[in-house]
Formats: structure tokens, sequence, C-alpha cells
């Protein structure tokens, strides 16, 4: 039954137009067909009809042509009508997979989510796209998992962040760490961790000012 | 060469030492001065100190005009000698003459007129090596040209004098951001820039290749500042170059400085929060453990162990791999281990040893096991250490030790043969001998424990294990209730008495008449002659009567009291005597003679349950009934020892005073028992007899 799928899930993928596989030494090679199994392997059909596969790992990027169901999407979303944008997303997060819309889809869904206050949802998407190291997309994703009250993933993302993340992610990941202290009656746990950010983050302006309001808050 | 570095560094050495020496004591070095090159440096130092004091003391006309003149004559000679450290100083102390003066046009004249030759100085003294930001006389130089331009731009409101002024102060805080002149350029710096703000212009500054230098500048004035207690000052100088560089191969070094700062300032929170910024910030970086330990260690010897152990403790969460572990571990490990807390020892001494197999610290986990007698894991302690010795190739003592204690622990017949097997020659061997005969008695194995000992008599006669083991045998006997295995000991050991103490005889005895062995205690206490030390015979007398008394030979017991008495009048034991005597002669019916015991007891000493005792062998109601009224009103009723004997005095008092007709006495004792004891389960007999009483008194 498994394979059945694997052979709808290709079926499904195949792009006809402008598809192209970036090689991990950077060369670019155009086809007319691309497809990805759930694996990763990308399947390319150049314009000769010649067939080339690439190994998950041994291609830089895979890059489908763009769907219409993404313009569509992006519409609605635009329009105010995110809901019906929903669905037309998540499925281009499966047929695309691999295959860079999938991505795109993900961060339409994940901002969506998170703009309408469905942060679980948000958390979800966002945690998808980890690994893209988007300063943006790794604060929302914490704010996500903060405000959908799931402490348990938050606070392991945080001292990630505080330890190895930019300069950035780990003066917010102070400043959200100092406010779950707060919030738990931690308020000497809570000013340090805002003091930090204050004496040791002063190239993140803005930060180091929030830092500064909230210690102000707390005197 | 390297004469030449030495000279220059103890320059730069009497530099600094040179700001501490006062205008007279210099004066007095230079008049005392022989060799040429220290007079040429004390000439220098005395026309700075001259200098100082024309600018912060408040002098008379005359007397600036007389230290001017002089400072003036000293850099005069000092510029005829060698163009050194000392000469720049003598240019720089001139152009401030010319300043004081008011001639500033003079002082910049003669500071853009030598800054060549100053340059040429620095750049001598970099060439060996020397660091040249705190003491290159470059720095003055351009300090004070800043102040020629500042004053032009403050008398003619221009701004080209004050860009120069900012210029030079600039250059000044970064590149000698630790020279005297550094933190007095920065505030000079920042008057010059407000002033070109207000002429509607906007001040970049671009530190370009300097801003490395910057940093480490004030990173080292830093440091200086901390070094000379100065941490107020020191702060704001490392804070700027943390902020400058984040996160370099300086910045553990830099953040363990400032935690020392805020250590020092009773800033107590900063402090915590700079040593959790470096475990978690700088968990990757080699340095940041040493910095943590360090401001660790600085807490400690400022006498905050409770925040130096903390500081220690982030450190163990935070670097499980780092060099320093075990010595920390080892700290936290020794420190309960002085406190007697064993399990806490035992579990830093753990990990001490799985980091790096030390002995002395698996030495220590079998010593903790043992203190808490936790026989078995101690065992297993020793087993482990004798592992480690053998595997570093420690064949001596300790191993020994180890072997013999795997014996001791266990009690095990079999690891003491371990031990002797291997080590016949041990000092330690008569010992194992002994305790291994004490292991087979108590295992039940008699014939195996004797024969133990009869190789420990042959083998070490000489041994005094081999004298206490025996000893040591019918104590462990008694302890397993093998009297029997007790008597046979005892009797071998009286077949020959001199050869044990005293002591092992009473406390045999004691032993036994804890165990109700009444017959061999007595036997045991009998080992003691008459003729030994009268302390060993007042106890063995009176053990021989417990014992007796025991075997309810009353009269033989009474009879040896009689003789303690008769041959210590004054023995410790006359009351125990007397009360055992008491006791004796109320088995043997002989009341009045009892109480006479009881009575001398009970009028020396306040002890209401021989008074209790005596109560109850009194026959005459009256008397009876003042014995329990007295241990009822006078015994203390808090002492919760007396509360059941003035509750039962109090019952059985109540029907003497009903056979005597005294019905008030007796209410006043049902009211004090019912205040005393409200939960008693004899209170409904007393509420009846109150009753009664009160019937009776109505009638």
């Amino acid at each position: 039954m498994r394979w059945r799928n694997s052979l709808l899930f290709i079926l499904l993928v195949s792009s006809t137009h402008g598809a192209y596989v970036v090689t991990q030494s950077g060369r670019q090679i155009n086809g007319s067909k691309i497809s990805a199994d759930e694996a990763g392997s990308v399947t390319l059909e150049t314009s000769t009809g010649q067939t080339m596969t690439f190994r998950k790992g041994y291609y830089r990027e895979a890059v489908a042509d763009k769907p219409k169901a993404l313009v569509q999407a992006q519409q609605l979303l635009e329009a105010g009508e995110g809901e019906q944008a929903v669905p037309l997303l998540k499925k281009i997060q499966t047929e695309y997979r691999f295959l860079a819309w999938d991505e795109k889809a993900t961060r339409l869904l994940a901002d969506y989510f998170y703009d309408n206050g469905h942060y679980a949802d948000a958390a979800i998407e966002f945690q998808s796209l980890e690994h893209l190291d988007d300063p943006e997309v790794q604060a929302r994703h914490r704010e996500s998992l903060l405000k959908s009250g799931n402490l348990e993933q938050v606070l392991p993302a945080l001292e990630k962040d505080i330890a190895s993340g930019s300069r950035e992610a780990a003066a917010r990941a102070y400043l959200i760490r100092g406010d779950l202290k707060a919030a738990n009656n931690n308020a000497e746990g809570a000013r340090r961790d805002w003091l930090k950010v204050a004496t040791f983050f002063k190239s993140q302006k803005e930060l180091a000012t929030e830092a500064e309001q909230k210690l102000g808050e707390t005197e | 060469m390297f004469l030449r570095i030495l000279v220059i560094l103890t320059l730069v050495l009497n530099t600094s030492a040179a700001f501490a020496q006062s205008y007279d004591e210099l004066s007095n070095q230079l008049n005392a001065a022989k060799d040429k090159a220290e007079i040429h440096r004390l000439k220098s130092q005395l026309a700075s100190a001259g200098m100082q004091r024309l600018e912060s003391e408040d002098l008379s006309k005359a007397e600036q005009k007389k230290l001017k003149a002089e400072s003036r004559s000293l850099c005069s000679d000092v510029q005829l000698g060698a163009m050194d450290i000392w000469f720049g100083d003598s240019v720089v102390i001139w152009a401030r003459l010319h300043l004081l003066d008011g001639n500033w046009h003079e002082a910049r004249s003669l500071l853009l007129g030598q800054a060549e030759v100053l340059e040429n100085i620095e750049k001598n003294l970099a060439a060996n090596q020397i660091p040249v930001s705190s003491i290159s006389p470059l720095a003055g130089c351009r300090y004070f040209l800043g102040e020629t331009y500042r004053i032009e731009y403050e008398e003619n409101d221009q701004l080209e004098p004050a860009a120069e002024a900012l210029k030079h102060y600039y250059n000044v805080y970064i590149k000698y951001g630790n020279s005297p002149w550094g933190e007095r350029a920065k505030q000079k710096a920042d008057g010059a820039k407000v002033f070109i703000e207000s002429l509607g212009k906007q001040v970049r500054i671009e530190l370009g290749s300097h801003r490395t230098a910057f940093v480490v500048n004030k990173l080292k004035l830093g440091r200086r500042l901390i070094a000379e207690g100065n941490h107020a000052e020191a702060f704001d100088p490392i804070l700027d170059a943390i902020n400058f560089f984040p996160e370099t191969g300086k910045s553990a070094a830099a953040l363990r400085n400032l935690g020392i700062c805020f250590l020092n300032l009773d800033r107590y929170s900063e402090m915590m929060m700079t040593v959790e910024y470096l475990c978690e910030r700088f968990n990757a970086d080699t340095n940041a453990p040493s910095a943590v330990l360090g401001i660790g260690r600085k807490c400690i010897d400022a006498g905050d162990e409770i925040t130096g152990e903390q500081i220690f403790d982030f450190y163990l969460t935070s670097f499980p791999s780092d060099s320093h572990r075990a010595d920390i571990l080892s700290y936290f490990a020794w420190k309960s281990y002085k406190a007697e807390q064993w399990v806490a020892a035992d579990r830093y001494f753990e990990q001490v040893v799985e980091l790096n197999g030390s002995v002395k610290a698996q030495h220590a986990r079998a010593d903790c096991a043992m203190k808490s007698a936790d026989w078995k894991t101690a065992a297993a302690h020793f087993k482990s250490l004798e592992t480690l010795l053998r595997d570093s190739g420690e064949f001596g003592a300790p191993l020994e030790k180890a072997v013999y204690f795997q014996g001791y622990c266990s009690k095990d017949p079999v690891a003491y043969d371990r031990f002797l097997s291997e080590f016949p020659d041990s000092g330690l061997a008569p010992r194992a001998l002994g305790e291994k005969a004490q292991s087979l008695l108590v295992a039940g194995e008699f014939d195996a424990a004797f024969q133990t000992m009869e190789l420990l008599s042959e083998r070490y006669p000489e041994a005094l294990s081999a004298r206490a083991a025996l000893a040591g045998l019918i104590v462990a006997a008694v302890e397993a209730q093998r009297f029997d295995i007790a008597s046979q000991v005892l009797d071998r050991m009286l077949t020959d008495k001199q050869t044990y103490g005293y002591n092992v005889y009473i406390r045999t005895g004691k032993t036994l008449l804890s165990a109700e062995q009444f017959k061999l205690a007595e036997k045991a206490f009998e080992a003691v002659p008459l003729n030994a030390q009268r302390k060993f015979i007042e106890t063995a007398l009176q053990g021989k009567a417990a014992a007796q008394f025991g075997q309810a030979r009353f009269e033989e017991s009474y009879q040896t009291l009689d003789a303690l008495i008769a041959k210590y009048p004054t023995t410790g034991w006359f009351y125990d005597a007397r009360i055992m005597q008491g006791r004796a002669l109320a088995k043997l019916g002989r009341t009045a003679e009892a109480i006479d015991a009881y009575g001398e007891v009970v009028a020396a000493k306040e002890d209401y349950t021989i008074v209790f005792e005596m109560a109850q062998l009194m026959t005459d109601p009256e008397d009876q009934l003042a014995a329990y009224q007295r241990i009822a009103l006078l015994a203390n009723p808090d002492k919760l020892e007396d509360r059941p004997l003035i509750a039962e005095s109090i019952v059985v008092s109540l029907p003497l005073c009903f056979n005597m007709q005294k019905y008030q006495v007796a209410i006043d004792s049902c009211d004090q028992f019912e205040n005393l004891f409200p939960e008693h389960d004899q209170l409904p007999t007393i509420f009846n007899y109150r009753k009664e009483a009160e019937h009776a008194l109505a009638q």
C-alpha cells in the first residue's frame, strides 16, 4: 500500500514548465519535468528527454514551476480570506515537498496562523522552517510556542538560541526567558535575564532598550 | 639585547611607582643618587611631581615661581641626556608649564616640534616589546596638544581647532586608553564633540585599524584598575570593551574581570548575571570555565562561601568536560567530608573517581561508607581501590590496607584469608587473624575460631592484638547471644587472668549483665582481684552484687555490697549500693532495714523512684501516706520521668486518705490529678473517690 501512495505522490508533484536543479557545485540544470519522492530524491527530465535523479544531499536546490494554487492562496490571504487559503497551502506543502514551494507555503501558513492567534498551529509550521536559520522565523517560532503555552519546547529552544544563536537571537531568547521567569514568580531570575540583554547586547539597540524598560518596570 | 630590555622594563616599573612618590621623597632620592641613569630618571620624575603640585596645590605666587623654575631647570637637564621616556616626559612637562602660564601657542609649537622625536621613542619601546599604550610620552604629547586646541576653540568659538582637539583627544583615548591621560581625554573629547555639534555639525568617529587596539587598551586599563583595587573605575572600560567586541577570545577573561568588579562593588545580582552569561553564552569557549571559576574563587576568598559555591555549582552544570572539574568536585567532596556529610561526600568522590580514577578519592569513598557503618558498600569500595592500586602498580602499604579492610568491613573469613596469604608479614596480620576468629565465632564456626586464636598466639605471641582478640571474641559471642561460647572464652581467659586488662572483665561483665547472663557476669567480675586498683574493685564488686541479685542470691548480694561500703566508705557507688541493699533486704523480708537503707538515699538525693519503693514497704499508714504525698506534691510534673510516679502516688494514696478519714486531702489530691492528667485512664476512679470524699465531708 505504501509504494502505491508513493507512486501517486510522484505523479502529483510532476511539473512541466521551467523546473531546474542546482547541484552542490552550483551548476543549474534545467528541465521540463521535475518530481520528488518521499525520501527527497529528485528526478528531473531535461529538454532532451534525459532523466536525471539526484539523491537528497547531492543537490543544493530543486525548484518546480510556481504552483498556481500558491498564487491563488496569496491572493486569498491578501483579501483577508485566509481560512480558504489554508487547504490550498497545505496541499502545496504535500505536493511540492523538496521542490522549494513547500517552504514558501509553510511560511505563509505559519504567518497566517501566527497573525490570527493560532499559535499552536503556527509553532508547528515555524518548527518545520527551523533549518532556515531565519531570525524572524526563529523569533516567531519561540513566540508561538510561548503563547500556545508549550513551555516544554520553548525552553530548550530558547536555551539553544542563547548558547549558539546569533547575537540577536540570543538577546531575544533572554528577553523571552526573562518574561517566562517573571510569569513564574522568579523575579530575580527574570531581572538577571533582562539585565544580560541591557548590559551585554548594547549593539542590539532595540532589544537592549526593551530590556531596560522591563527592568525599569520592575524597580 | 637582553640587558637593554631589562633596563627599559625597570624604567617602566619605576614610572608607575613614581606616581605614589611625593615631591620631597623624590628630591631626597635625587640628592642621594650617584648613578647617572638614576639621576636622569629622578630629575624627570621630580619635574613631573613638581608639575602635579603646581596643578593641584594652592601655592603662593612665590612658591609657584620657584617650583616652575625648578621644574624647567630639571627638564633642561633631562633634555641634555638620552632620548628615552624621561626625555619625552620632560618635553610634555615643559609644554604643561607653558600652558600653566597661558602660553598655549608656545606649548603647541614645542609639542609639534618634538612630536617626531617622541614618536621615535615610542617606536623604540614597541620594538623592545614594551606595552607602549600605558607609558608612551606621545599620550601626554597628544593630550596636551588637544588642550592647546581646546583653549583656542573656547577662546575663539571656531570649528577647526575643536576638530583638531577632538582628533587628538580621541587618539589618546583610543590608542593610550590605559595611560594616565586616557580617561581624561575621553571626557575632553566628549566636550569637544558637544561643541562641534552645537555648531550644527555631525561627528562620526571611525576607529578603523585602531579599533582592536582601542578595545585591547580598554581591557588593559580595566585590568590595571582592578589590580589597583579601583573596581568602580575599572567597570566602565571593561564593559565598553565587551560591548565593542562581544564575542572574541578575550571576552571570557573580560567578563571574569567584570564579575570581579561587581563582586567588589557588592552588586551580587549583576555578578551572578555575568556568571550565568558566561556559562550560557560562552559554553563552547574554552576560556569560559576558568573565568567562571575565577569569580567563584574570588567570592570564597572574600568570605562569601555560599555564593562562591553556587558559582562552582553553575560551573559543574555548565562545563561537564572541563579539565578543572575534578578539582571542584574534590573541593565539594572534602567539604562535605569535613562536615561529616558522608552521603554527599561520597556522591562527589564518586564523580572524581569516574573522572580521573583518583586513588585518594576512592579511598575516601570507602572511608565515607565505613563512617556511615555501611560495611557492605565499604568492602566494595575497598575492592575497587585494590583494583585501582594494582592497575597503577602500587603494591605497598596502601594495597595492604585496601585488602585488609575488605575483610574488616565484610567480616568475611575468606577475605581475611586472602589478605593473610598475600601479606603474611604485614603489621595488620595479627589483627586480621583476631578479627577472623571473631567472624568465625559469629558464624558459629567455633572450632575454627579457636584454631585461629591458637594460630594467632603461636605466630604472634607478643602482639597486642592477640590479647585483644580474645577479649573481642567474648564481646562478639555475647553480642551474638552465644553465651555457651562466651562461657568457654571466659574460662580460657581466666586461665591466664593477668594477660588481659581488668577493663576487659568489667566490660564483659557489664555486657553479660545487660544480657541478663548473671552467672557468667559474676564470673567475669570475680576475675578482678581485691588487690587491683580501687576503681576496678569498686565497679567489680558493684557488678558482682548486681549479678548475685539477678540470681536471687539476695543475702550474698547484700554482703558483697557491705564489703564494698566497708572497704571504701566514700565510694562513688555508695547510694547505688544502698539502693540495691534496700531492694535485697526487701526481698529478704527485712523491711525495717530496707526502709533505713532507702531513707539514707532519699535524705541525700531527690530520687522519687526510691521514695516510691520505700513507701510501698512502709507499714504505718500515716508514714506511707506522707511518703506518697511527698512524691505527689514535691516531684516535678514537668519532668517526664516523674509524671507516672506522681499519678501512681496519688492513686495509691487515696484509699489511705479514706482509711484515715482525711477527705479534704483526698479531694485536694483528686483536684491535683485532674489538673495534671486530664486524659489519664484512671480518671473515672479519681472521680469516684472525689465524689465519695465530697459526700463524706458533707455528712
